[in-house]
């Protein structure tokens, strides 16, 4: 008997995620914690205006890893976050191993070069990030005075350096992930780049205060903790991170799998502990401060950070009461499902992840078991008319879509020539809809459907039979059976629609990173920030590694 | 030039898009190309061999004759029509214990390799015969995740552009007398802890054919495609 699949992979429930005890990057602290892992500044080579090369060394328990950091002059009029930029403020790698004077030159003549350069086995993550104009000379001009700078203007901007693009995975030449995970610390996906991003976050704070103390070494000071903590590491994404949800659907399901385990088993706990309650209204206290601090200047954004804000006070005052008449039969899955019935999605997914806060000893295993070996394959035993059906139980959000109409077809994805990035183009205002990448699962699943049943000699067939026939389904055969067992494998809207917002893709995958301070730039492109909050090295430890979530500008008093 | 098994891949990928294979076959013909190369196998040379008899030319229908383990190819590529025979004999399997299957005019029965090998979990024994460019009997023997080639003194009758695949759902008796070559998780590990390390001319060649999906750029998408607006502050 098949199952319906829940609904939580829509486009708009997928832009309303928010990060969580499961994200990439408190999984990685916490481990970073566990196994005592220590960082050395190996070296730290910049002249007094912060240009040359630094070296972090990671120790782990077996391995050694190192961030080489390089920074470099460019003109203001080359600064850009674009991914068509060419030249960078600073550029980095996570190298493997303990790095060698000939491997630091082989890497300072290509790593600066980026997509230009090469890379090799033993590199496993490659990152650049510029300056934020906003901020990096403020705070140096701060610092270099004797003075902080105004918290309220770190959080207005977030960050010193904002990445541009985080790569690894075999691009450019770096360590593909199936080495990465069998030959290294970093099993988990994305561990080995949040790594790297926390580290340059890291260098982003020694990197001022460097520059701030060769301006007037007699009066500079460091930043202060409280201030320094609330700074993250910034980043621009764009439609680069779109394609990878539907390329990598059974990794997908992992994720989303393994974050509503972890509701469930909670869900299954009878009743509410008082104390974990008023836990529970603190955090949600904290989230709705985070929510009233942070700065975007997008509508769309501004509007759903506002709506969720009211919301979360509506969901303290009814958690209130609950907490007055304590006693009562009051469970986490019947506060879940109030807020499921009564509040929007962003507010649903805030209080879940802070719910989740509560249950280490629940979520951190389930966090530690996000990867996937993401086989895709054909059971070439199954009828074509059980695969109909099959397509009827899974895909009914995508047989109903009537594709005749322009407006279900509008978008087209493609690989753009330029830098060979993912792009979105209008099918019927630009060229190169004939070069469209084959994303449009819900279009393709459709003319599948439409062609197998309106040619009933082949219902008896089996794919086998099918596909020695008509071999030009063959991928999307193969990505139906293999995601009838993934109930989170496909985003279940029609990604070619005229209504499309490519940004809740790009939110989805980010909350998973652990992406905070959502603050798009169009429907295509946003900035966010990462371990905004977080402790820095020297302060971390068993007590902090997991407190910083929603961190506000009074979260360090 | 080294490169990463992803680039090979994804390179190989778009190459097959370029060249007309449909979505799905493309990623199988990718895979085969890309997990020759890694096994040091020459994959993007091979490639570059073949693109004379592929290029604009995809044809992945197969036509199965009353016998059915009998295929006549018809000097058509193994890229195009070599998934769906494997799928096709690996569903017959089941009814069977053992199949034989002879394929003639087979113009490059070395894309094979990589096909047995990943269905190698689910079935128990497959074994691969063929003859090489140079008249050499080829044999490769497959059992769960490992690959054995090797000689055998077995008298084994095997034409020009002729295949035989054998595959059981039981252990085979058959054995090399001499190992060698053995490929396993253990071995691709190594090679990808050297990265691959394709012929430069071949790789440029099917570096220009990926270029084939590329959309170029105008300003309107350069602007619509990736956002613009206030991007440096």
């Amino acid at each position: 008997m098949l199952q319906k699949t829940p609904n939580h992979m829509t486009l708009e429930r997928m832009g309303s995620r928010y990060p969580s005890r499961l994200s990439f990057s408190r999984s990685m602290l916490r481990e970073m914690v566990k196994e005592n892992w220590k960082i050395i500044k190996a070296k730290f080579d910049l002249d007094k205006d912060g240009y040359g090369t630094a070296v972090y060394e990671l120790n782990t328990p077996n391995q050694i890893y190192s961030l080489v950091c390089f920074s470099q002059y460019i003109p203001e009029e080359d600064r850009s976050d674009r991914v068509i930029a060419e030249k960078w403020d600073t550029s980095y790698t996570l190298h493997s191993g303990k790095i060698s004077e000939k491997n630091l030159d082989r890497l300072r003549q290509n790593i600066p070069l980026q997509e230009a350069g090469r890379s090799s086995a033993n590199e496993l993550v490659m990152s650049r990030a510029n300056k934020s104009v906003r901020l990096f000379e403020k705070v140096i001009e701060c610092l270099s005075e004797g003075l902080q700078p105004n918290i309220k203007e770190i959080n207005a901007v977030g960050y010193l350096l904002r990445t541009t693009a985080v790569y690894g995975n075999g691009k450019f030449g770096m360590s593909d992930f199936v080495r990465t995970k069998t030959a290294t610390h970093f099993s988990q996906p994305f561990r080995a780049e949040m790594l790297a991003v926390y580290i340059i976050r890291e260098f982003s704070v020694d990197l001022v205060e460097h520059v701030a103390y060769h301006k007037n070494p007699s009066k500079a000071v460091k930043l202060s903790n409280n201030i320094k903590q609330h700074l993250g590491i910034g980043n621009s994404t764009g439609l680069g991170m779109a394609p990878f949800i539907i390329k990598h659907p059974t990794l997908i399901h992992q994720w989303m799998s393994q974050y509503e385990k972890t509701l469930n088993e909670i869900k299954l706990i009878k009743n509410i502990d008082k104390k974990q309650f008023n836990k529970f209204i603190k955090l949600l206290h904290k989230a709705k401060l985070y929510l009233d601090e942070v700065l975007t200047f997008d509508e769309y954004q501004k509007n759903k950070n506002y709506n969720s804000s009211v919301d979360l006070n509506k969901v303290i005052k009814h958690c209130e009461k609950i907490s007055l008449n304590a006693g009562s039969a009051n469970s986490w899955k019947e506060l879940i499902e109030h807020c499921e019935n009564n509040y929007n999605y962003d507010t649903q997914e805030i209080v879940k992840v802070q719910i989740i806060e509560l249950f280490p000893s629940i979520a951190d295993p389930l966090a530690n078991d996000m990867s996937d070996e993401e086989n895709m394959g054909i059971d070439t035993k199954q009828t074509i008319l059980s695969l109909i059906n099959l397509i009827k139980n899974k895909y009914d959000w995508a047989i109903n879509i009537d594709f005749k109409k322009k407006n279900n077809t509008y978008l087209f994805w493609y690989i753009s020539e330029e830098k060979l990035e993912p792009r979105l183009g209008e099918r019927y205002n630009e060229k190169g809809a004939e070069l469209e990448q084959p994303l449009g699962i819900g279009k393709m699943v459709n003319e599948l459907y439409n062609f197998a049943i309106n040619l009933p000699s082949t219902h008896k067939l089996n794919i086998a039979e099918f596909l020695l026939k008509f071999p030009e389904f063959r991928g999307i055969i193969r990505r139906i059976q293999t995601l009838s067992h993934y109930d989170y494998g496909e985003i279940k809207d029609n990604i070619l629609s005229k209504q499309t917002l490519p940004l809740n893709m790009l939110r989805f995958k980010l909350s998973f990173f652990g992406a905070s301070r959502y603050d798009p730039k169009s429907d295509r492109w946003l900035r966010v920030s990462f371990f905004a909050g977080a402790p820095f090295y020297d302060n971390l430890s068993s007590n902090n590694v997991d407190s910083w979530g929603f961190a506000t500008m009074n979260s360090y008093n | 030039m080294r490169y990463s098994f992803y680039e090979v891949y994804v390179t190989a990928l778009r190459a097959f898009s370029g060249m007309g294979f449909p979505y799905g076959a493309d990623e199988d013909a990718a895979f085969i190309i890309a997990w020759l190369e890694l096994n040091n196998f020459n994959g993007i040379k091979l490639l570059v061999n073949s693109i004379d008899i592929i290029d604009n030319r995809y044809s992945g229908e197969n036509k199965i004759d009353n016998n059915e383990f009998i295929i006549n190819l018809k000097n058509s590529s193994v890229l195009m029509k070599g998934p769906a025979l494997i799928d096709y004999f690996e569903s017959k399997l089941g009814q069977k214990k053992k199949i034989e299957i002879i394929i003639n005019n087979c113009l490059d029965a070395h894309y094979f390799i990589p096909l047995l090998y990943k269905i190698s979990p689910k079935i128990i024994f497959s074994k691969l015969i063929y003859l090489n460019s140079n008249n050499k009997k080829m044999i490769y023997v497959f059992k769960k995740n490992l690959l054995q080639a090797g000689l055998s003194s077995h008298e084994i009758a095997i034409e020009k552009k002729q295949v035989k695949i054998i595959m059981s759902s039981e252990d085979d008796l058959f054995f090399l007398d001499k190992i060698k070559r053995e490929i396993s998780s253990s071995t691709m590990q190594n090679n990808l802890a050297k990265s691959l390390n394709p012929n430069i001319e071949d790789w440029e060649i099917i570096e220009k054919i990926a270029q084939r999906t590329f959309v170029p750029e105008s300003e309107e998408s350069r602007i619509k495609g990736a956002g613009g607006g206030d991007d440096n502050d």
